[in-house]
Formats: structure tokens, C-alpha cells, sequence
């Protein structure tokens, strides 16, 4: 099964658990942001990390709103599927 | 409202940054799908797992240097210009002031609801819930209230944690939140006593603003300045 995590087409989808998310550790959400491209990271960052509303992160990027808006939408879907991902991998070695 | 729809939207309806017309239309259609709420709740748990590495991570040099271009944008502005951004600062605030007076009722126990935010704030009295987990924070109020407790999610705040309080004679939330970048605090009294009217008011020389969500009003309360405290609370879902 593949898992479409780069569709640009297709609507952002947050497709792991809440129950999956809350027991990530650090490291992984950190592993999983750090494959993110650089734009949506920086997006993604400024907006969940440091609190800036989306017209202050595109004056700080210098991109339209709406470039910012769909980065966050694209990263969160990114990430929230490479974290399904490393779930269903650590459960299929525990089951091993 | 279809799921496709929806789907476009979750995510700016995560951050608060959707009009209030499309707000509206996915409050609705979450009501009626599991899927897409479900997916609500996904994108919620991840901004809030982010807002917990705080401290872990930085910003990369690039950004930070921009969002320091950003902050110090200007020179410093000559002595006529502060003059005269000083006399409108002050004209507007004088307005702003009387406006808010004017308009909103007073709080019954306004000066006690001050009074219990200053006794209570983290630094004067450990909380008694530290957590950035809102369930957890649920979990703490669960049966000490008279009402099923809730914790506003504010999107540009991060939750900092609770303790109980008493207010005009009934058990209250009072909740901690650490605003953006600025890390300034402010603070929301949950609690099931019937007010009136909601909007801005001050007590002590602070400002109390409110909102109704059903049969509960919170009350903010903070060292962010006003008009970003009146944000905080529109922004705030339950």
C-alpha cells in the first residue's frame, strides 16, 4: 500500500490517529518535520511553534497568504501521514 | 458541505484563520461526519504536540533574521513624529477606554475575579494542573466543577495549565495559557454563572473581556494588551 503524501492535488487529509500523536515522543515528531521541504517546515514552524498568525507569516516569508495557508495545510498532511507511517513500522516490529 | 469541501478548510479552521461564514459551514458539517471531525481532532493533537518541543527548536537562521527585520523594521522616528503618535496613542485609548465602560455592564464579581487572578497567577502559587495536554487538564477538573469542564483551544496560544477556583461562590476553571511568540500569559476563568452581556470591561486596572459558549462564559483575563485579549477570545473554540 502506498501512502499519497505528496499529492498537491488532493486535499490535505490528517490521517493518523489523535491517540497516535499524543504518545509521540519528540524525536519522532522531529524526525518527521526535518523531511519536510524547507518552505512548508518554515511555515508549519512559525505558525504551531511560535504563534504567528498566517498574514505575519507571509510578510515574514514573503510569499501571498495563500501560499502560506496551503504550505501549513501540505505539512501537516505530510507529517501526519509519515507519523501513521512510523506507528504502523513500530507496531509491525513489536508484533515480530 | 461536502468532505472535499471540508477537507480544504480543516486546517485553516485549526489555525482560527477561517471567515466566520466558512466557520459556520464547517462547524455544521463537523457535526454531522466522524470522519472529517476526527481528522479536526488529528490536526489539533499535531499543532499541539509542535507547541510542546517550545525550546527544542529554534528558528533557522534565515527566518529569524527576517522576523528580526521585521521587528525592528524602521529607524527610530524623529521627536515630532513620536509627539504625535503619542497624542493619538493617548485619544485613542481615552475613547477606547470610555467606549468599553460605556458599553458593557459591570461584572457582579469583577474586583473578586481580579483579585483571585493575581492570587493564583503561576508565579505566586504552583498550579495544581501542569499540563499542555487539554484532556489531561479535563481530566484534573473532572468532577470538581458544577458544570463538564472544557478548555478552550486558543490557536495562537499554547496551554500552559489549571487550578480550581472559587468565584461568587461557585467552583470556576481558572486555565493558563502563554500567548505566541511574545510568551506573554493570560488566563481564562470558565465558570457557569449567568452573565448578561459579554465584551470588555476593567476592574482594578485590568481588563476582564467576555463570551458565552451555551450555558458557560469564559473570562480572559491577561498581561497581553487588550485589543489582543478580545482576539484571543474570538479566536478561542471549545
Amino acid at each position: 500500500m502506498s501512502l499519497a503524501v505528496d499529492s498537491e492535488t488532493s486535499p490535505p487529509a490528517f490521517i493518523v490517529p489523535a491517540e497516535v500523536v499524543e504518545r509521540l515522543t519528540a524525536r519522532e515528531l522531529e524526525a518527521a518535520l526535518g523531511r519536510l521541504p524547507e518552505d512548508q517546515r518554515e511555515a508549519l514552524l512559525l505558525c504551531d511553534l511560535w504563534g504567528f498568525r498566517y498574514a505575519e507569516i507571509a510578510e515574514i516569508v514573503g510569499s501571498p497568504i495563500g501560499t502560506v495557508r496551503s504550505r501549513i495545510a501540505r505539512a501537516r498532511s505530510r507529517v501526519s501521514a509519515l507519523l501513521g507511517k512510523t506507528a504502523r513500522e513500530t507496531e509491525d516490529r513489536s508484533k515480530r | 458541505m461536502t468532505c472535499q469541501q471540508a477537507a480544504e478548510l480543516l486546517s485553516p479552521y485549526v489555525d482560527g484563520e477561517l471567515a466566520p461564514a466558512d466557520r459556520t459551514e464547517v462547524d455544521a458539517h463537523l457535526a454531522e461526519c466522524a470522519s472529517c471531525l476526527a481528522q479536526v481532532e488529528s490536526a489539533r493533537c499535531l499543532k499541539h504536540a509542535i507547541a510542546r518541543l517550545a525550546g527544542s527548536e529554534e528558528p533557522p537562521g534565515a527566518v529569524r533574521a527576517r522576523i528580526e527585520a521585521l521587528r525592528f523594521p524602521r529607524p527610530a522616528p524623529s521627536y515630532r513624529h513620536r509627539l504625535l503618535a503619542l497624542t493619538l496613542a493617548v485619544v485613542l485609548l481615552t475613547f477606547a477606554v470610555y467606549a468599553i465602560r460605556r458599553q458593557t455592564p459591570a461584572l457582579p464579581f469583577g474586583d473578586e475575579l481580579i483579585s483571585d487572578y493575581l492570587h493564583s497567577l503561576p508565579e505566586v502559587r504552583p498550579v495544581e494542573v501542569a499540563s499542555s495536554d487539554p484532556r489531561e487538564v479535563i481530566r484534573f477538573f473532572s468532577g470538581k466543577t458544577p458544570f463538564a469542564p472544557v478548555v478552550p483551544d486558543v490557536p495562537s496560544a499554547r496551554l500552559l495549565g489549571g487550578r480550581l477556583c472559587t468565584v461568587a461562590g461557585r467552583r470556576v476553571e481558572l486555565l493558563f495559557y502563554s500567548h505566541g511568540l511574545s510568551r506573554q500569559n493570560f488566563s481564562f476563568f470558565v465558570c457557569d454563572h449567568s452573565i448578561e452581556d459579554t465584551g470588555c470591561r476593567e476592574y482594578r486596572g485590568r481588563l476582564v473581556c467576555s463570551r458565552r459558549f451555551g450555558k458557560l462564559t469564559v473570562l480572559a483575563v491577561g498581561e497581553v494588551p487588550g485589543h489582543i485579549l478580545e482576539q484571543i477570545l474570538r479566536e478561542a473554540t471549545l
